[in-house]
């Protein structure tokens, strides 16, 4: 299939069957997802030895294991001997995997340790030509554990640039700087192109008018809670009618396809509050401590003021609030969207029951928020089929950003900054010709 | 009358009481349907097992009575895109048994297949509900309500409304 990227996009606009044409969607497979860093999963899930998550990598089944040795590895599920599966169940512990077609087995660091009935191959035959393939290129950030099936891919390190200092801040929340994502997982799916899951500011008041009704029928603020007013005032930014932008949130390009929303300068310009709030419970004041005495007060304010980036990592991972978001295309018009929630190392199980019900509050997907985003990508994905005026319009605060000097290209909040960074990388990776497809 | 006749007019009941609350989540008269819900702390849980710590795992819902107002309320506001429109449920409940019997609380399992229609297509929902309820001799009211998803690992669509 021939597509000719150069003319899908310019700047500030997009053609439409980008979102919707199958024949991209394939080659997207191969020239976005087969040669980039992909998100796996998170070191904490497979904490001991033995454990193992099975994942799939651009529709590839593959075995995240801490093996034996304690290192973790990303072994192809995939029986060398006629490809059966090795691993059937979703999680687990285990010394070795079996494929129960014939027998085959292999020892948690791959390695072919059991042929049955091995005499009948010739003498050529070496067990140690048969371990398990491996992802070409893993490699991890503070936990976070990534593949590539590009063995000569860039360092991950150079891939995440500026994003490492906002996942430093997600891994902060912890006084010890422990993820658990030990949580369990939520599993969501939307009618509509992989691409939509990015960083918008501009929805926030017309798709989560639900959440902007509740907060001002105000039915949940007691008339006798001294902080009423306080309350009150804290509901009053997601007004519906007037921009956001005032209140100084920024959109970010980080680069790479990576985006940012800052959400940060609303929520210092509040921060007394918040640590009024916190440090009114227990549990609260308990954590503050914590990460007071590990991170020092004006480093601990500023993470439990503003503890919240808003990322977005090309291609398939997002943080967002307290989760781990991973975005799985399986066709132009069909997504499905992973959330794992991620609990503290070294706070009150309060703390952590606390996030898992913000979380389930906003995102889950019978939530109040996300489920109205995904309604938002279906009703895309069908105006889309329209494509007498084919071009999808992202001009919003174009050319009018703030270069911040170390490849961060900074809007206002509600500029589609995001986007246009997303589908630069994206033309970037496909706009690839003098390439040969990645060898599958 | 005997402790079979007792436990036979308790089992009707119940299953009317049940019917009643499916019946109200296919109409989407959501404010009627949260008045069948007792007056104090309350439950409505859609858990990813049987087995689970909420306090240490994520559901779907884990919703208190301030929560699960406001839920409702979201429904009505019609700003809920995500029903809107609305999907089109009919539900049906089956296999209702009364596990355990007190003076003035039932506790009973149901299960239901939920059959869900918007825009132009439909998918089945099948799910394990355990319901306490309260018994105030004449009236039943539902103090906790946990539904379990028979698929805990599918990914879910478009499942705002009652589970």
């Amino acid at each position: 299939v021939t597509v000719d990227v150069a003319s899908l996009l310019g700047p500030g606009w997009v053609d439409g069957s980008v979102y919707t044409d199958e024949a991209i969607f394939a080659l997207e497979q191969d020239r976005i997802f087969r040669r980039s860093w992909l998100y796996v999963g998170h070191a904490s899930e497979v904490a001991t030895a033995g454990d193992y998550r099975r994942r799939d990598l651009a529709g590839e089944p593959v075995i995240l294991v801490r093996d034996r040795d304690e290192q973790l590895r990303i072994l192809m599920n995939r029986c060398r001997h006629r490809g059966n599966l090795v691993c059937q169940y979703s999680a687990g512990n285990a010394q070795f995997f079996r494929c129960q077609f014939h027998g085959w087995t292999y020892s948690n660091r791959g390695d072919l340790v059991g042929v049955p009935y091995p005499q009948s191959y010739d003498g050529e035959f070496s067990r140690t030509d048969y371990g398990l393939a491996e992802m070409p290129a893993v490699d991890t950030y503070r936990g976070f554990i990534f593949a590539s099936f590009d063995a000569n891919i860039a360092p991950l390190a150079e891939h995440l640039g500026e994003a490492k200092r906002l996942i430093d801040i997600f891994v902060e929340q912890s006084p010890t700087g422990e993820l658990l994502v030990q949580a369990g997982v939520q599993r969501g799916e939307y009618l509509g192109n992989w691409k939509f899951v990015g960083m918008d500011g501009y929805h926030t008041n017309f798709v989560h008018r639900s959440v902007d009704v509740l907060q001002h029928t105000k039915r949940d603020i007691d008339p006798n809670d001294e902080r009423r007013a306080e309350r009150e005032v804290d509901l009053a930014p997601l007004e519906f009618g007037k921009s956001p932008d005032k209140l100084g949130n920024k959109a970010q390009d980080l680069g790479r396809g990576h985006v940012h929303i800052d959400n940060s300068p609303q929520r210092l310009a509040k921060a007394d509050a918040t640590m009024a709030e916190i440090n009114g419970t227990p549990a609260g004041r308990t954590y503050v401590i914590a990460m007071e005495d590990r991170y020092g007060t004006e480093r601990a304010r500023t993470l439990l003021c503003a503890p919240d980036p808003h990322l977005g990592l090309f291609p398939n991972l997002q943080i967002i609030g307290v989760h781990i978001r991973v975005i799985e295309p399986m066709s132009a018009g069909r997504t499905v969207v992973v959330q794992y929630p991620v609990m503290l190392g070294g706070v009150p199980d309060e703390i952590n029951e606390q996030r898992l019900r913000k979380h389930e509050w906003f995102f889950s997907p019978a939530g109040f928020g996300s489920p109205d985003d995904y309604e938002m990508f279906e009703r895309n994905q069908l105006g889309l089929a329209a494509a007498v005026e084919p071009k999808v319009l992202l001009t919003r605060g174009i050319g009018r950003e703030t270069d911040l000097g170390n490849g961060v290209l900074q809007g206002l909040y509600t500029d589609e900054t995001p986007q246009r960074g997303q589908l630069a990388r994206w033309a970037e990776l496909m706009h690839s010709p003098e390439l040969e497809p990645a060898v599958r | 009358m005997t402790a079979t006749m007792q436990t036979a007019i308790t089992d009707s009941a119940v299953t009317a009481f049940l019917y009643q609350e499916a019946r109200l989540a296919d109409q989407a008269k959501y404010e009627e349907w949260f008045g069948l819900w007792a007056a104090g702390d309350i439950v409505y849980w859609v858990a990813p097992r049987a087995d689970t710590d909420p306090k240490r795992e994520v559901s779907l819902v884990y919703d208190n009575r301030d929560r699960l107002e406001q839920r409702v309320a979201r429904w009505e506001s019609g700003f809920a895109w995500v029903q809107d429109p609305r999907s089109k449920t009919n539900r049906i409940v089956g296999n209702v048994e009364v596990v355990e019997l007190r003076a003035n609380s039932v506790t009973a399992r149901a299960n239901v297949h939920i059959c869900v229609s918007r825009r132009g297509r439909s998918e089945i929902l099948v799910e394990h509900v355990t319901y306490r309820l309260d018994f105030n001799g004449t009236d039943y009211s539902i103090v906790e309500k946990k539904v379990v998803l028979l698929d805990e690992d599918a990914p879910v669509g478009n499942i705002n409304f009652v589970l």
